[in-house]
């Protein structure tokens, strides 16, 4: 029996459908068989990060509505063989699947394979509710940004009360530069806020930006460093344990001088 | 002196009256048989009355419905009750706590709350870190100055004081 992780933000755009494109690639590299359920009905996305939007034939509400089987709708990944995406349909709403319907849909899929990751759509309505239903653990994705923080909170708190206990925690798109001045939200604040297992953290990179677009994601590139942070995630995900990347890239020469002396810095 | 809570046998009874007068020096003024007969009687009423109207008493509101939580309350969590509530855990930003007696927080306040919804100002608000949004006694609203983000030190408390929401450490001072 495979495991389903719902992966969610409540706001919008803070990279819910990277990390699962990103995350699902890196399971599929250590092995795993995944299915990367598109649940953001209407405005499918998935797909197109993944590069897979022309081999779409039938998606996931033609699964429900029993307009073809299981199988017909996951399309094979070009690159990883033991990776599939179930794409979501782009002209209906997301009304057109049921709770019920989204369970029944996770459980089959929960069978087949090791990993189900379903990219959850932004808010806090019928589409997150569809996503949540047949998760058993779930990938909370946050920006260092107060509304963003705001939100993640408030998914928190829907989450536990839906019997998903202990969400994990991504924070994405960490400027390093800018933490290291003091300008952007310090990361133990938001774990303090949020009172949540940290996952990972992502630094910001403009690698994601190519990949995306490109349609391959950064993590099967070796040099990007948001790459490697996810695959770090993976790591964890799997149950190894995985230390925190150092955020400081570069590090300076009285950094280096100190740590040579054994000091370390808070 | 008045005291509710579980209905007592009579050797509970016999030893907390014991216990009360030797140890403690109390005069006991009371018999087991009334207790008795009176809880019979509130069981009876209870039965006539199938939902009983809640009762806001004036002061403390009702103490007996006093509401514990256990853990963090979220961004858009909102937390009622006819007497007072305590929160062992943080209050996150976002959340509401609205209590028609006092509220406690044993961890940091963030969130927004109401003490004495009913229209009491003797009831307060305190928490180990004060930090809220916004907080409200009775009808009075006030929030933290603003600017930089307010973080508090020690444990405080607010309270009404000439019609006016006032902060202070609730610890003597050291």
């Amino acid at each position: 029996m495979g495991e389903v992780i719902v992966i969610t933000s409540g706001k919008g755009g803070v990279g819910k459908t990277t990390t699962t494109a990103n995350i699902g690639t890196g399971l599929a590299l250590e092995g795993k068989s995944v299915v990367l359920l598109d649940a953001d009905i209407g405005l499918r996305n998935l797909d197109v990060v993944m590069g897979l939007e022309n081999r779409i034939v039938y998606d996931l509400v033609d699964v429900i509505d029993g307009i073809c089987r299981m199988k017909q709708a996951l399309i094979k990944d070009k690159r990883y063989p033991n990776l599939y995406l179930m794409p979501a349909a782009q002209t209906k709403d997301k009304n057109a699947v049921t709770p019920e319907q989204m369970l029944k849909l996770t459980k089959d899929l929960a069978e087949e394979y090791d990993y189900i990751l379903v990219d959850c759509p932004a808010g806090i309505e019928q589409g997150f509710k569809n996503a949540i239903v047949g998760a058993n653990r779930s990938i909370v994705v946050t920006t260092p940004e107060v509304s963003a923080v705001r939100d993640a909170d408030r998914i928190i708190g829907l989450l536990e009360a839906n019997g998903l206990k202990n969400p994990q925690l991504i924070i994405n798109r960490v400027k390093i530069d800018m933490v290291r001045r003091g300008d952007m939200m310090n990361i133990d604040d938001m774990v303090d806020i949020l009172a949540i297992d940290l996952l990972g953290v992502i630094p910001d990179d403009e690698y994601i930006v190519v990949s995306t677009n490109r349609g391959e994601p950064a993590i099967s590139d070796s040099k990007s460093l948001a790459g490697q942070a996810y695959k770090n995630i993976v790591k964890r995900i799997l149950g190894e344990n995985v230390p925190f990347m150092s955020l400081d890239s570069e590090e300076g020469f009285m950094a280096r001088l100190a740590k040579a002396f054994g000091f370390r810095r808070k | 002196m008045n005291f509710k809570g579980k209905s007592l046998s009579l050797k509970e009874y016999n030893d907390l009256a014991d216990i009360l007068q030797n140890k403690y020096g109390m005069q006991f003024l009371g018999d087991y048989e009334a207790l008795c007969s009176n809880i019979a009687a509130g069981k009876e009423e209870e039965k006539n009355q199938a939902k009983p109207e809640p009762v806001i008493k004036q002061g403390q509101g009702d103490e007996e419905k006093a509401v514990f939580i256990r853990g963090t309350i979220r961004s858009g969590q909102l937390i009622r009750s006819e007497g007072n509530i305590v929160v062992l855990g943080d209050v996150n930003p976002g959340a509401y706590l609205e209590a028609a007696g006092s509220i406690t927080v044993m961890g940091k306040m963030r969130g927004t709350g109401h003490a004495g919804t009913q229209g009491d100002y003797s009831t307060y608000i305190a928490a180990f870190r004060l930090e809220p949004m916004q907080l409200r006694i009775g009808d009075i609203v006030t929030r933290p100055p603003d600017g930089k983000q307010y973080k508090s030190k020690v444990p405080e408390m607010a309270f009404v004081k000439k019609g006016m929401i006032i902060v202070e450490p609730y610890l003597g001072k050291r």
